[in-house]
C-alpha cells in the first residue's frame, strides 16, 4: 500500500472545509464519530444514537413504519410535480390526466403517485399488524397506538380524496358510492336515522342541501365543487394534518422509550 | 485496536454483507431509473417521427436530384454557365487595372475616414460655440471672444464639410468604376440564381434535415437536441397539436377543448409530395376541400377529430382510438401496432367506410351534401323508407308519413289482399318500401306463424271496420288499354314510379331513388278496382288530402285509359296464396294475452268472456296496431295522436356503446356493427331469449342491400350530440334558403323530372323508351332526342325567370313547351311552399331577391326595324324554332323551342342578354344556336345592322322581344297544327 | 379442469367460504386454552414452521398460477387497480406466517424457561450508524425499485370521462373501503357506512386500554396472548381483509356474487326476496297482518336489539367471560363486550340473511332507521 500519511483524493475532498462545514463529523470511522453523525444530523436525529440489537432486525421490525414514511415522502414529491400539470376543474381535469399519460415527459410520476398511494395503505396496515403482533401498543405506548390509528384513517382519507381527481368514471363513481354512505349518517345525513327529528316546527334542518354529505361534496352530487374540495383536502388539508400527527408519532416513539422490546 | 473491537461489539450486521446488498440494489435502481426514462424515449410517435424524417430526407434528396437533372438539361442554364466562364476569363485580363483601382479606393477610403472624422469633431465644436453664442445673447450679452469663436468654428466646420464631401464623391466614383468590371458577371449570377432557385430551396431544406448535408455544428446540435432532459428546449421530435376552434369535445354535459395530436404521427397530411406514402405519413385526400389553409376546413381551425372523431389527445396508435375498416385490417393492426379497441373512449374514430358520418354534425341542414355521397345516400334512404316515422329524428321533424292513408282502405282493396300484403309485402311488390313484420327470425316458427296469422286477421278486421266511405261515381267513359299504356309512359308517371316492366334487382343509387318515390306500378288488377284508380288519378286529394301524388289534370278519357291499363296488370300468384281461416281458439288466446297486459288476470278473464268474436278481433286489431306502430307510417283512424314507438335517433351516434344490447350475439362490439346487424337482421338480438309474443323486438325488415345498409349506418353514426356553439355551415340567408329549398324539392321529387343543381331528370331514361316504343325512333335517335322531350333542366332558373311569373306558374302551371307530352302537374302548393321554391332558385343563383329591376324598353324606329330584321328569316330566323303565341313553327316538334311571346313576363331581362350572347354557357347542350361567337365576339354579328355593334344588336334583340307585340303578327288558329 | 373450477366457484360462495373460514379460524388461532390444546393436538402449529410456510405458499402459488390460465380469473386479478390487492393477499399471508412463526419459536423458548429470541443484553446495544441507517437506506432503495418497476409495467388506470348519468355496473368504492361496501349487503348505509366504521376506528384505538394482559410486549408470541391475537385477527382477517377480497374479486354486476372462474355476466339474476323480522314474526309465524303501530310492529326487533346489548353483557360477564370481567373491571369490560358484540353483528346478520332471508331486524323506513 502507498504511504498511509499521504491522503487520497477522496480523503482530501471529504476533509475539505466546505464539506466539514456541512458534515461536521467527517467520514465516521470511530465510535464517537458515528454517534456524532447521528446526533448532528437533523434527519438522523429522529433515531437514538444506540439501539437494542433486536431493533435493527428486519425480521422483527419489517421496516414497515419507515417505509410508510418514505412512501409518504415519495408521494409528496410526485404530488407536487403533478400539481404543475393538473388543474382541478371539471373542464380540464380529465384532459390533464390524459396529457400526463400521452404527452408530458416523465408522466410516469402519475403511476408512481397512484401505486405509491396503494403501497402506503398496505405498508401502514402491515405496520399496524406488526405493532399488534409484538404487543407494542402496551403501556407506555398506548397513546402512540391511538395516534397510529388516526394516521391510518388519515392515510385512507388522503387516498380517498385523491381518488376523485382524475375525474374519470372510476373516480366519480367510487366517490359517489363512498359518499352516498354519508347521507345516511345518523342525525347529520338527510337519509340518516334521526335526521327527521332535527326540525323546528315544520322546518327540517337537515335536508339534501344541508347535510353532512352536502358539506363533503359541496353539492348534492359529485361535481365541480367536490373536485375543488377534494383537491384542496388532498393537497393541503390532509397532508398538513397527517404531518402534524406524524411528528407527534415519531416524537412519541422516542419519548416512550424507543422501539418496544422484551425486557 | 481497542476502538475497532469496541465498534465490532456494537454491530449487528456485517458491514460487507450490507455493502453487497446495497451495491446490488443500487444497480437495480439504476436500471429501473433507466427504464423510467427509456419508456419516455421509446414511444411510438417518436419512432414514427424518425421514420417520417428518413422518408422526408429520401424524398428531398430525390427532389434535389431531379431538380439538378432538370437544371443540367436546361439549355439556358448551361449557356449562362458558359457565359459566366467567358466573363470571368475576360475579367482576369483586366486584373492589373483592377488592382490599381482597388489601391486607389483603399487610399481614398482612409482619407475620407479621417476627413469625415475631423468634420464631426469640428461640428461638435461649432454646436457648442453656437450654444454659448445664443446663451450669451440672451443673458450677459455677447463679447468679442464669443463672436470670434463662433465664427472660427463655423468656418472650420464648413471647410471640412466640403472637403469630406469631395473625397466621398471621388470614392464613390472609383467604386462604381470597379463594380462595372463585375457587372456582367453579377448579372449572370442573378440570372443563374433565378433558374436554380428551386434547387437552392431544396438544398437549404436538406441542410436542415439531412445529416449528410449539415454543418458539423448542426450535426452535433441535431444529436444533442433530442437527448433526454435537454429535450425540453428545442427538440426535433416533439408532440404537435392543434387546439380545435370550431368544435369542443363532449365529455358528458361538459364541453372540453379538443386537442388534436394526430399530426404528431400523421406528419405528411398537408404535404402534397406524400400522396403515395404509406400511412401514417400519407397526404390527406382532397386538400382543396380539407386542411389546407385556404380550404373551407383548415387544419388549424378544424383539427382532425372534429370530423373523424377519435381521441385526439392520444399519442399512440391504440390510445388515439383508431377504428379498423374491416376484420382483416383489425388483424393487421393487431400484429403491427398491438391494436385493440380503446373501449374507454365513447367516440372512437369513424372507420374509413363511414368516414362521411363526420360531416353531418355541421352540415345537418343540407339535403344533398356534395362530396359525401354515401352519407347523402344514407340520408335519402332514411327519408324514403321513413325511419323517422317510428324513430324521431330532429332533421326530419314534420316530414309527412311515408305510407299510404288507410282511412278509406275498404274502397281501395279487399280484406284478402290486405291480409296477404301485411303477411308478405315482398310477394306482391318485390322491393317495396313497406317493410316485413312477419316471417322474420323471431316469428317464423310454425307456432308463431299460426299466432301471427290470426293477428293479421285482427289488424285487417280493425282497418276495414274503421274504414270511412269513399264516394265513387261510375266512370263516364270507356277506357282504352293501349292508349292508357302510352299515356303512362309519356305523361310523366315514371318520374316517380317504376314501370311494370322494370326489374327490381338493380342496385339502387341516389338517382334510382328518385323514380322510386311512388310505388312500383305493378299488379293493380289484383289489388284494386278500375273505378278506384279512375278517381284516384282524376284527383288524388279527394282520397287522401295529404298525398304527395300530384294532379296531372287528366281528362276523363285519359284517366279512364290509364286506369284500364293499370288494372290489366295483375299478380295471380300472389292472390293464389292461401289465407287461413280465422281461428277462434287462437283469437281467444291472443285477446287474452293482450288483455292481461292491461288488466289484472281476473278482469282479463271476465272481459274475454264478455266479448264476441267481432269484439275480440276489433280489440286485438287495435292493440296490435298500437303495439306494432303501424300508425307511424299510415294514417289510421283512431290513432291520430299516437306517439311513435321507436327509440329517438337524433343523437344515436353519441349513445354509449354499452347501452346497445348485444345480448347473446357474437358480433363485433361496435356501434357500426350493431347498426349493420340490426338493419340486416332486425330481430337477431332475440335469438336464444325466451320472450312472450309481445315482448319480442318489433323492428321490421327493410329490403336494404349491403351497400344501402352501409350508407344508412354512416348516417346513423353521424347523428351525434352536438355542441350548441358548434360552428355549423355558416347560417347565411343563402344557405338557409337553399337548404329549405332542397328539402322542398326532395319532398316533391322535383328531380324526378327536372335536373336541378346538376342532379335528377330520372325520367329521361323512360322518355327514351317512350320515343322508341311509341314514336318509332331508333335507339340512337331516341338518346339524342330524349333531352328535347324531357322536362327542362332548371340550371340557372333563378337568373332566368322572373319571380312573379314563377309564383303564378307554380300556382297553376301553364304550357310553355307545347310539344312536350310530359306534364308539369298541379300541386296545390300553398304560398309558403311556393315562396320557399322561389327563394331557393334566386338565392342559389345569387340573384337579388325579391325586387329586381324591370327594363322598360324604349326602342327608336330604327332600332325597331333592326330588331324586326334580325328576327326575320334573313338573319337569325328566330321563329323557325320558337313558338310565337299560338303559332307553331314548322318542322317536327323536336326542333321546337319555347313560346317567345311569354318572354316578357317570364324571363329576366339581364338573362336574355346573357342567353343570346352565349346560350351554351348557361345551358350546356342546348339546341339554341350561338349567333355571337364569344371567341371572335366583335366580328360575330351581322355588319349591316346597327353599325355592326354586337352589344347594341343584342340589346335590341332583347328589347324587341320585350315589346314583341301580339298584334304584330296576326296569327290565326289555322296556323296551328300538330 | 372445468369441473374443478365449478367446484371452486361454488365453494367460494360467501355462505360456504365464510362458514368454513370461521370454523377453521378458531382452530388455527385458538382463543382459549381448550381450543389451544386441540390446536396443538391437531398439530396445526406446524403451519408456522418453514415447512408449513412452504406448504402455504406452494398452495397459494399453485392456485394463482393455475388460476390465471382462466380468462375470467385473469381478467379480474390483472386489472391494474386490483393488483395491489393481490399483493396485499400475499403480503398479509406472508407476514402472518412470519409473525406466527416467530411467535411459535418464542413460545417454545418461553416454555423451556428461556428468554424470547428478541432478547439481548440491554447493555449490548448497536450504533444507529451504520447498522440501522444502512438497512434503512437499502429498504428505501428496494422500495423505490418496486415502485418504479410497478409503474413501468402497469399503467395507472384511466377510464372514460366522468359521467353521473351513466353508472358503471358494478360501481365500486376504492378497494380499501370495499369491506364497508360489502357490509352494505347486510346493513343499511347508516350502519355499514357510518356507525360500524366509527366502531372500527374507536375499537382499534381502544385496544391498548382494553387489553390488560401485560405479557408479550416487544416480542412475537401467541401462547401468551391467545385471546387478543385471536380476536384481533378475526376482525382484521375475516371481517376486513376477507370482505375486501370478496368485494373486489367476487362481486360483479348488480353486486351479484361471482365465483373466481365465473364470467361477469350483466344478465345474471339472483332471486332477492328478503323479509324483515316483523314480517317473519307476524306473517309467517303468527299468520296475521302487520300491526299499524310502528312500535308494536317492531317490538320483537327492538327487544332483540336491546336485549342483545343490555342483557348479553352482564350474562357474559357471569358466564364465559368471567375471567375477563374480573381482570378488566367494569368499564374496560363493558367497552370490550360492546365492541365484541358489535363486531359479531356482522356474521350474525350474514347468517340470518343466508338462512332466513332476513333483511332487517328492526325496520322503520319511516325514520330511515333499519337494523
Amino acid at each position: 500500500m502507498a504511504d498511509p500519511k499521504k491522503k487520497t483524493m477522496f480523503q482530501k475532498i471529504a476533509e475539505s472545509q466546505f464539506l466539514k462545514s456541512i458534515f461536521r463529523t467527517g467520514i465516521p470511522h470511530t465510535r464517537r464519530q458515528r454517534m456524532m453523525a447521528v446526533l448532528n444530523n437533523v434527519f438522523l436525529h429522529l433515531h437514538p444514537v444506540r439501539l437494542p440489537k433486536h431493533a435493527v432486525k428486519v425480521k422483527y421490525t419489517w421496516c414497515m413504519g419507515g417505509l410508510s414514511f418514505f412512501v409518504f415522502l415519495v408521494l409528496t414529491v410526485t404530488g407536487i410535480l403533478l400539481m404543475f400539470y393538473y388543474r382541478p376543474t371539471v373542464e380540464y381535469a380529465y384532459g390533464d390526466i390524459i396529457d400526463l399519460a400521452e404527452q408530458v415527459p416523465l408522466g410516469i410520476m402519475r403511476e408512481i403517485h397512484r401505486w405509491g398511494a396503494h403501497l402506503m395503505i398496505i405498508t401502514v396496515w402491515l405496520h399496524m399488524f406488526r405493532v399488534f403482533m409484538t404487543g407494542s401498543y402496551k403501556p407506555p405506548r398506548e397513546f402512540n397506538w391511538v395516534i397510529g390509528v388516526l394516521l391510518l384513517v388519515l392515510t385512507m382519507l388522503l387516498s380517498f380524496t385523491g381518488y376523485l381527481l382524475p375525474w374519470d368514471q372510476l373516480a366519480i363513481w367510487a366517490i359517489t358510492v363512498g359518499s352516498n354512505m354519508a347521507r345516511a349518517t345518523p342525525f347529520l345525513g338527510h337519509e340518516g336515522p334521526g335526521a327527521a327529528l332535527l326540525a323546528i316546527g315544520d322546518i327540517n334542518l337537515v335536508h339534501a342541501a344541508s347535510d353532512v354529505r352536502f358539506a363533503l361534496l359541496g353539492g348534492r352530487f359529485v361535481g365541480e365543487a367536490t373536485l375543488l374540495r377534494f383537491y384542496v383536502l388532498h393537497c393541503i388539508g390532509f397532508p398538513f394534518i397527517i404531518m402534524i400527527f406524524m411528528v407527534v408519532h415519531f416524537w412519541r416513539i422516542r419519548k416512550d422509550g424507543g422501539i418496544s422490546g422484551p425486557t | 485496536m481497542a476502538e475497532k473491537k469496541e465498534a465490532k461489539q456494537e454491530r449487528y450486521y456485517s458491514i460487507s454483507k450490507l455493502n453487497k446488498w446495497f451495491a446490488i440494489s443500487s444497480m437495480i435502481l439504476c436500471v429501473a431509473v433507466f427504464g423510467v426514462f427509456a419508456q419516455d424515449y421509446l414511444r411510438e410517435w417518436r419512432v414514427f417521427q424518425r421514420e417520417f424524417r428518413e422518408l422526408e430526407v429520401e424524398k428531398t434528396r430525390q427532389a434535389y436530384e431531379n431538380a439538378q437533372q432538370d437544371l443540367e438539361q436546361n439549355q439556358e442554364y448551361q449557356t449562362l454557365i458558359e457565359d459566366q466562364k467567358k466573363a470571368s476569363l475576360e475579367l482576369e485580363g483586366k486584373e492589373v487595372l483592377r488592382k490599381a483601382l482597388q489601391k486607389d479606393i483603399d487610399k481614398l477610403d482612409s482619407e475620407y475616414y479621417s476627413v469625415n472624422r475631423r468634420h464631426q469633431f469640428a461640428k461638435a465644436e461649432y454646436d457648442a460655440a453656437k450654444y454659448r453664442y445664443e446663451d450669451a445673447q440672451d443673458h450677459e450679452g455677447l463679447t468679442k471672444d464669443i463672436r470670434d469663436e463662433f465664427a472660427k468654428t463655423q468656418s472650420l466646420m464648413k471647410e471640412l464639410k466640403i472637403s469630406a464631401e469631395d473625397t466621398k464623391k471621388l470614392l464613390d466614383f472609383k467604386k462604381e468604376e470597379l463594380s462595372s468590371f463585375d457587372e456582367k458577371i453579377n448579372q449572370l449570377d442573378k440570372a443563374k440564381e433565378a433558374l436554380s432557385h428551386e434547387l437552392d430551396v431544396i438544398n437549404r431544406m436538406l441542410a436542415k434535415i439531412d445529416t449528410a448535408h449539415m454543418s458539423f455544428g448542426n450535426r452535433m446540435a441535431d444529436k444533442f437536441r433530442d437527448l433526454p432532459i435537454v429535450d425540453f428546449m428545442n427538440p426535433s421530435e416533439r408532440i404537435e397539436q392543434v387546439v380545435v376552434k370550431v368544435d369542443t369535445e363532449n365529455l358528458n354535459f361538459m364541453r372540453v377543448p379538443r386537442v388534436d395530436r394526430c399530426v404528431t404521427c400523421h406528419q405528411g397530411v398537408l404535404r402534397k409530395d406524400f400522396a403515395d406514402a404509406d400511412n401514417p405519413y400519407k397526404t390527406h385526400p382532397n386538400l382543396d376541400l380539407f386542411l389546407s389553409s385556404g380550404s373551407p376546413h383548415p387544419l388549424e381551425e378544424f383539427g382532425c377529430t372534429s370530423c373523424h372523431a377519435g381521441r385526439g389527445r392520444g399519442t399512440d396508435f391504440v390510445s388515439a382510438a383508431h377504428t379498423p375498416s374491416s376484420p382483416e385490417q383489425a388483424k393487421e393492426w393487431e400484429e403491427k401496432y398491438g391494436w385493440h379497441e380503446f373501449h374507454l373512449w365513447e367516440a372512437p374514430m369513424h372507420a374509413k367506410p363511414h368516414v362521411e358520418a363526420g360531416c353531418f354534425k355541421c352540415h345537418s341542414g343540407e339535403t344533398v351534401l356534395r362530396g359525401a355521397e354515401k352519407l347523402t345516400f344514407g340520408l335519402n334512404l332514411i327519408e324514403r323508407s321513413g325511419c323517422y316515422s317510428c324513430h324521431t329524428i330532429e332533421k326530419y321533424k314534420g316530414d309527412p308519413k311515408t305510407g299510404p292513408n288507410l282511412a278509406k282502405i275498404s274502397s281501395k282493396t279487399s280484406k284478402d289482399w290486405t291480409f296477404r300484403w301485411i303477411k308478405d309485402p315482398q310477394a306482391f311488390r318485390p322491393g317495396t318500401w313497406m317493410p316485413s313484420f312477419y316471417g322474420l327470425s323471431n316469428n317464423d316458427d310454425p307456432e308463431s306463424v299460426q299466432w301471427t296469422d290470426q293477428e293479421i286477421h285482427a289488424i285487417v278486421h280493425y282497418l276495414y271496420t274503421e274504414s270511412e266511405n269513399y264516394d265513387m261515381k261510375e266512370i263516364p267513359v270507356v277506357g282504352h288499354l293501349a292508349r292508357g299504356e302510352e299515356l303512362v309512359s309519356s305523361i310523366g308517371c315514371f318520374a316517380c314510379h317504376k314501370g311494370p316492366n322494370e326489374d327490381d334487382d338493380e342496385d339502387r343509387d341516389r338517382q334510382h331513388l328518385l323514380s322510386e318515390f311512388g310505388p312500383h306500378l305493378l299488379g293493380f288488377g289484383s289489388k284494386t278496382s278500375e273505378k278506384w284508380l279512375y278517381h284516384w288519378l282524376k284527383d288524388p286529394k279527394t282520397y287522401h288530402p295529404d298525398t304527395r301524388m300530384p294532379n296531372l289534370r287528366l281528362t276523363d278519357q285519359e284517366a279512364a285509359d290509364i286506369s284500364s291499363y293499370l288494372v290489366s296488370l295483375s299478380n295471380e300468384e300472389f292472390m293464389e296464396s292461401s289465407v287461413p281461416e280465422i281461428n277462434e281458439d287462437m283469437m281467444d288466446n291472443i285477446t287474452h294475452e293482450l288483455l292481461s297486459l292491461k288488466f289484472p288476470a281476473w278482469e282479463a278473464e271476465e272481459k274475454l268472456k264478455s266479448m264476441s268474436l267481432e269484439d275480440k278481433l276489433a280489440f286485438s286489431g287495435e292493440t296490435i296496431i298500437r303495439q306494432q306502430g303501424c300508425f307511424a307510417c299510415h294514417n289510421i283512424p283512431g290513432f291520430e295522436d299516437e306517439k311513435p314507438i321507436g327509440v329517438e335517433l337524433t343523437e344515436e351516434g353519441s349513445k354509449s356503446l354499452h347501452k346497445f344490447a348485444f345480448e347473446l350475439s357474437d358480433i363485433e362490439h361496435s356501434k357500426a356493427a350493431w347498426f349493420q346487424t340490426k338493419l340486416k337482421h332486425p330481430r337477431i338480438f332475440d335469438k336464444g331469449k325466451i320472450k312472450g309474443p309481445y315482448e319480442k323486438s318489433r323492428m321490421p325488415k327493410f329490403q336494404f342491400s349491403d351497400e344501402e345498409i352501409d350508407a344508412v349506418v354512416t348516417a346513423l353514426l353521424g347523428f351525434v350530440k352536438t355542441d350548441p356553439n358548434l360552428r355549423k355551415k355558416p347560417r347565411t340567408p343563402k344557405n338557409l334558403f337553399v337548404e329549405a329549398g332542397q328539402s322542398f324539392i326532395r319532398q316533391h321529387n322535383c328531380q324526378g323530372c327536372h335536373i336541378i343543381e346538376g342532379e335528377g331528370g330520372a325520367i329521361q331514361e323512360n322518355i327514351q323508351d317512350w320515343l322508341v316504343k311509341h314514336q318509332g325512333k331508333t335507339e340512337a335517335d331516341a338518346e339524342a332526342l330524349a333531352a328535347s322531350f324531357s322536362p327542362p333542366n332548371l340550371i340557372g332558373e333563378g337568373k332566368k325567370v322572373q319571380s312573379d311569373w314563377l309564383f303564378s306558374f307554380l300556382h297553376e302551371p301553364t304550357i310553355i313547351r307545347p310539344w312536350l307530352k310530359v306534364r308539369m302537374p298541379t300541386y296545390d302548393f300553398n304560398e309558403e311552399e311556393i315562396n320557399t321554391a322561389i327563394k331557393y332558385f334566386n338565392f342559389l343563383d345569387d340573384e337579388p331577391f325579391p325586387f329586381t329591376e324591370k327594363i322598360k324598353p324604349d326602342l327608336s324606329a330604327e332600332e325597331m326595324a333592326a330588331g324586326e330584321k334580325m328576327y326575320s328569316p334573313d338573319y337569325f330566323d328566330c321563329f323557325n324554332c320558337h313558338i310565337r303565341g299560338a303559332k307553331m313553327p314548322g318542322g317536327t316538334p323536336d326542333r321546337w323551342a319555347p313560346n317567345l311571346e311569354l318572354a316578357k313576363e317570364r324571363l329576366k331581362a339581364k338573362w336574355i342578354i346573357d342567353w343570346i350572347k352565349n346560350p351554351q354557357k348557361l345551358l350546356p347542350g342546348t339546341k339554341m344556336p350561338m349567333y355571337f361567337d364569344p371567341e371572335y365576339f366583335d366580328d360575330s354579328g351581322p355588319d349591316d345592322i346597327l353599325d355592326g355593334d354586337e352589344h347594341e344588336q343584342i340589346r335590341v334583340l332583347r328589347d324587341y322581344l320585350l315589346v314583341l307585340p301580339k298584334a304584330a303578327n296576326p296569327s290565326s288558329p289555322s296556323d296551328q297544327d300538330g | 379442469m372445468d369441473a374443478f373450477k365449478s367446484i371452486i366457484n361454488s365453494l367460494s360462495e360467501p355462505q360456504i367460504m365464510f362458514s368454513f373460514l370461521v370454523l377453521v379460524f378458531f382452530f388455527i388461532f385458538p382463543p382459549s386454552d381448550k381450543l389451544y390444546r386441540i390446536h396443538k393436538k391437531l398439530r396445526l402449529d406446524l403451519l408456522w414452521t418453514n415447512v408449513g410456510g412452504v406448504f402455504i405458499f406452494t398452495g397459494l402459488f399453485v392456485f394463482f398460477g393455475l388460476g390465471v390460465t382462466d380468462e375470467n380469473f385473469r381478467l379480474i386479478v390483472t386489472k391494474p387497480d386490483n393488483v395491489p390487492i393481490v399483493g396485499l393477499l400475499f403480503l398479509t399471508i406472508f407476514f402472518l406466517w412470519l409473525s406466527m412463526k416467530q411467535g411459535r419459536d418464542n413460545d417454545i423458548r418461553l416454555a423451556e424457561g428461556q428468554k424470547p429470541n428478541e432478547y439481548h443484553d440491554p447493555e449490548d446495544k448497536v450504533l444507529v450508524w451504520p447498522d440501522l441507517v444502512y438497512i434503512e437506506l437499502i429498504a428505501i432503495v428496494l422500495c423505490s425499485i418496486l415502485l418504479m418497476v410497478w409503474s413501468i409495467y402497469l399503467k395507472a388506470p384511466l377510464e372514460g370521462p366522468a359521467n353521473l348519468a351513466d353508472s358503471p355496473n358494478p360501481s365500486k368504492a376504492p378497494w380499501y373501503f370495499l369491506g364497508l361496501q360489502e357490509m352494505l349487503v347486510y346493513f343499511d348505509p347508516w350502519l355499514a357506512g357510518v356507525v360500524l366504521p366509527s366502531f372500527i376506528v374507536l375499537g382499534l384505538m381502544a385496544i391498548p386500554y382494553i387489553d390488560s394482559n401485560r405479557k408479550g410486549q416487544g416480542y412475537y408470541t401467541f401462547n401468551e396472548r391467545k385471546t387478543e391475537i385471536s380476536l384481533f385477527l378475526f376482525g382484521w382477517l375475516l371481517l376486513w381483509v376477507f370482505l375486501i377480497f370478496v368485494g373486489t374479486f367476487l362481486r360483479g354486476p348488480n353486486w351479484n356474487f361471482f365465483g373466481p372462474f365465473e364470467e361477469w355476466s350483466l344478465s345474471k339474476v339472483v332471486p332477492l326476496t328478503n323479509i324483515n323480522l316483523s314480517e317473519l314474526v307476524y306473517v309467517r309465524w303468527l299468520k296475521t297482518g302487520l300491526p299499524d303501530n310502528i312500535f308494536l310492529r317492531e317490538f320483537f326487533g327492538i327487544s332483540f336489539v336491546v336485549g342483545y346489548y343490555l342483557i348479553l353483557p352482564p350474562l357474559l360477564a357471569r358466564t364465559i367471560l368471567k375471567k375477563f370481567y374480573s381482570k378488566m373491571g367494569i368499564f374496560a369490560f363493558s367497552m370490550f363486550v360492546i365492541l365484541l358484540l358489535t363486531s359479531v353483528t356482522l356474521p350474525i346478520k350474514m347468517y340470518l340473511r343466508w338462512t332466513l332471508n332476513l333483511k332487517y331486524i328492526v325496520a322503520i323506513p319511516e325514520f330511515f332507521f333499519n337494523i
